[in-house]
């Protein structure tokens, strides 16, 4: 249980509030032939879910995703068919009827995916008694032995089926070990931290030292999402191309390949950028061959890497208003409609 | 795992999964991307899962089983990139090949330079020609024209006789720059057939003997395998036609000899009977018979006991003859009977020619002898057709 006490929840989890059962549904119906196709597809009436529930239920799961659109754009019925037609219905049925506390549900739950959440625990933690102790947890939690408000609160519900619930059950459960992690180590005292030393650091002039960091955080600046993300994983992270290849589903030899192109666009980036300032070739090849860790005790690259100021950052909206754009969206298209 | 300042939100279960599982749209799965590269805690989730995902995967693998029929695959597993060199190097092959026989030149051409020689014998004789079922009574001159129009090694008429002429045409394709393999296979029936025989290996040997010719045999003999080979054309549409041949074609030749050589023979019952010339081929035989003038028109001889000629030779006058039995005969004369020879060798002979004597210059002179090759790849040589004696090397 200590992996549920003192771990914040993302502001993103709680289920969607835009449709209710009464009223914002309105205009808002699923047409009649969509939902029997959707219904018939799937487990909802081994669960016990009418039309009308299981209609609720995809309501939810669409306004809380806002039909798989950014915040702020509205779904087109071809759009909205696609995005319901593409959820994991049956899982989804079955996290919505383990999440009201039908028993069957819970039965065929714990049959499918008890082992499997079991390895995956021990798989995340890396040791059998804290992958266990993790799982416990996490079925606990599952249960809806915690309340909130009072009220019995299940995990499952929150569940939209974008993905498979497997998956989704692995990445909570990566959550919940990440955040107790951090949170337990964030406790840890300064002594066990034993930082790594350079051998023999090459000393940057107090000169070039600013226009080094100025012209790397010019270069991190340019480079795009993906790139980021491949060099934050693949430096900063310490992950092998073959971990970075199968989270972005492409093959390795496509990862070292893009990889590398970002490397020397950043590195062409840092010279230009240098040159700009006035510095000599050589110079900078001499500044460019200082060791990594050096620049990054006195420059911060990770910082500079993931730093939230380039344009990608800027341009999108923040993740946490997601849910409640979309619900905005769907109210002011429904009062379009009218 | 590393500590370090997040920013205060962070995208929930689902949409990480859905972007681990690539659920979501290209915008959302970018928003996601944006957040992932700025973010250690949420690549620290993302990449548990997975690695979850992928011990899940490798749990459920089961222990190696092998399926029904991947036995093949599991084999050939190891080997999935060499189709690459294999592709190159039948690339690299087939390109030898047609450049080979580019450089070949046409059989018919060395026909036109052959002579016609007269025919005069009873019966009709059909020079055979391209078309699937010609007409018994098309005028024969037509016919011929035809015939020299279509002696090129690749259109035999197949549809005459079948899978033989199939087979043939595929010996006669054998890719010509693999000198190991010229003890491929002529495959012929027998009776006419045995005629086809010689025809087959003729043809083979003029399809892939070219750049082995100025070694092994003399142009002369070169030119002689061509007129043999239209010459067994002909008897062989002359036998279809008649069916006066059918005692000769049951009696039929069926050989086959081994990749060293070694000949082995076979009577069999069948009409339709195989010879396979891979011996006189392996040996370099030159497997060529002459023509038979008789009336000054150019016609297989039909010996006194009815058989078509398997094999004929001629020089000085005198032509020499074996019926497809192995029965050997002579006629000294245009125009003479045909007297039978006295066996004075072993085994059945199978192919006649003539040998022409060389001077220490190399230049060959006027062939002088007859040379008869039994089935076992022996040599008897003789000036008058008459008395053969054995020779004690192999034949050229």
């Amino acid at each position: 249980m200590a992996y549920l006490r003192g771990v914040e929840t993302a502001p993103l989890e709680p289920a969607g509030e835009s449709l209710t059962e009464d009223g914002s549904a309105e205009g808002r119906r699923i047409p009649r032939s969509l939902l029997e196709e959707l219904w018939q597809a799937s487990n909802a009436r081994e669960w016990g879910l009418g039309r009308e529930e299981f209609s609720r239920i995809l309501l939810e799961s669409a306004a809380a995703q806002n039909f798989g659109l950014l915040p702020g754009g509205i779904a087109s019925t071809e759009q909205q068919a696609t995005f319901l037609r593409e959820l994991k219905l049956d899982d989804l049925v079955l996290a919505k009827a383990c999440a009201a506390g039908n028993e069957r549900a819970w039965e065929r739950f714990v049959a499918q995916y008890g082992q499997a959440l079991t390895r995956a625990a021990i798989a995340i933690s890396g040791s059998e008694t804290v992958g266990r102790d993790l799982a416990d947890a996490f079925y606990a939690e599952l249960y809806g032995l915690e309340l909130r408000d009072g009220a019995r609160r299940c995990p499952l519900d929150s569940y939209r089926g974008r993905g498979s619930l497997l998956g989704w059950l692995r990445t909570t459960l990566a959550q919940r070990f990440v955040d107790h992690y951090r949170r337990t180590h964030r406790e840890q005292p300064l002594d066990d931290y034993d930082a790594p030393v350079g051998d023999s650091p090459v000393e940057a002039s107090p000169y070039e030292l600013p226009m080094l960091a100025r012209a790397v955080e010019s270069a991190l600046q340019h480079i795009g999402p993906e790139e980021r993300f491949l060099m934050a994983a693949y430096y900063l992270d310490d992950r092998t191309l073959a971990r970075i290849a199968s989270i972005l589903r492409v093959h390795e030899a496509t990862v070292n390949r893009r990889l590398r192109r970002a490397t020397e666009s950043v590195r062409k980036e840092v010279v230009r950028n240098l040159l700009k300032a006035g510095m000599s070739r050589r110079a900078i090849e001499e500044a460019l061959g200082m060791d990594p860790r050096y620049v990054d005790l006195k420059m911060d690259l990770k910082k500079l890497l993931q730093s939230p100021r380039s344009e990608a950052f800027t341009e999108k909206a923040p993740l946490d208003e997601k849910a409640s754009r979309s619900g905005e969206a769907i109210s002011n298209k429904a009062e379009a409609a009218e | 795992m590393k500590t370090m300042a997040q920013s205060g939100t962070h995208p929930d279960a689902e949409s990480l999964n859905a972007f681990a599982e690539l659920a979501l749209p290209a915008a959302e799965r970018q928003q996601v991307l944006v957040h992932l590269a700025s973010c250690d805690r949420c690549r620290e989730v993302v990449f548990l899962a997975q690695a979850a995902a992928g011990a899940e995967a490798a749990a459920s693998v089961p222990v190696a089983s092998p399926e029904p029929g991947s036995g093949l695959r599991g084999l050939f597993a190891g080997w999935r990139w060499t189709w690459i060199p294999a592709t190159a190097l039948a690339g690299v092959v087939g390109f030898a090949v047609l450049h080979h026989f580019k450089s070949v030149p046409p059989v018919t051409e060395i026909a036109r330079n052959t002579k016609q020689v007269a025919v005069a014998t009873e019966g009709s004789v059909k020079p055979e020609s391209a078309a699937p079922k010609p007409t018994l009574d098309e005028p024969s001159e037509t016919k011929r024209a035809t015939r020299t129009k279509s002696a090129a090694p690749t259109s035999f008429p197949s549809k005459d006789v079948g899978t033989l002429a199939k087979k043939e045409s595929e010996t006669a394709n054998l890719p010509a720059a693999d000198a190991s393999e010229m003890a491929s296979v002529a495959v012929v029936s027998s009776g006419v057939v045995g005629g086809s025989a010689i025809h087959g290996a003729a043809q083979k040997r003029s399809a892939i003997g070219g750049p082995y010719a100025a070694n092994n045999q003399q142009q002369v003999a070169d030119d002689r395998q061509e007129v043999a080979r239209d010459q067994l054309h002909s008897a062989r549409f002359d036998a279809r036609a008649n069916g006066a041949t059918a005692g000769a074609a049951q009696a039929g030749l069926a050989g086959k000899a081994d990749a060293q050589g070694q000949a082995t023979t076979a009577a069999a019952p069948a009409p339709a009977r195989e010879v396979t010339m891979r011996a006189a081929a392996k040996s370099g035989l030159s497997i060529a018979t002459d023509e038979v003038a008789v009336d000054g028109k150019r016609k297989l001889p039909v010996l006194p006991n009815g058989a078509i000629a398997l094999s004929t030779a001629t020089t000085g006058g005198r032509t020499v003859a074996i019926d497809p039995s192995g029965a050997v005969f002579l006629n000294e004369a245009p125009g003479a009977k045909w007297t039978a020879i006295a066996t004075q060798w072993t085994g059945r002979a199978v192919l006649v020619r003539v040998r022409g004597t060389s001077t220490a210059g190399g230049i060959t002179l006027e062939p002088t002898e007859f040379e008869l090759i039994n089935d076992q790849n022996k040599v008897w040589s003789s000036s008058d057709g008459k008395i053969w004696l054995a020779e004690t090397s192999p034949p050229q």
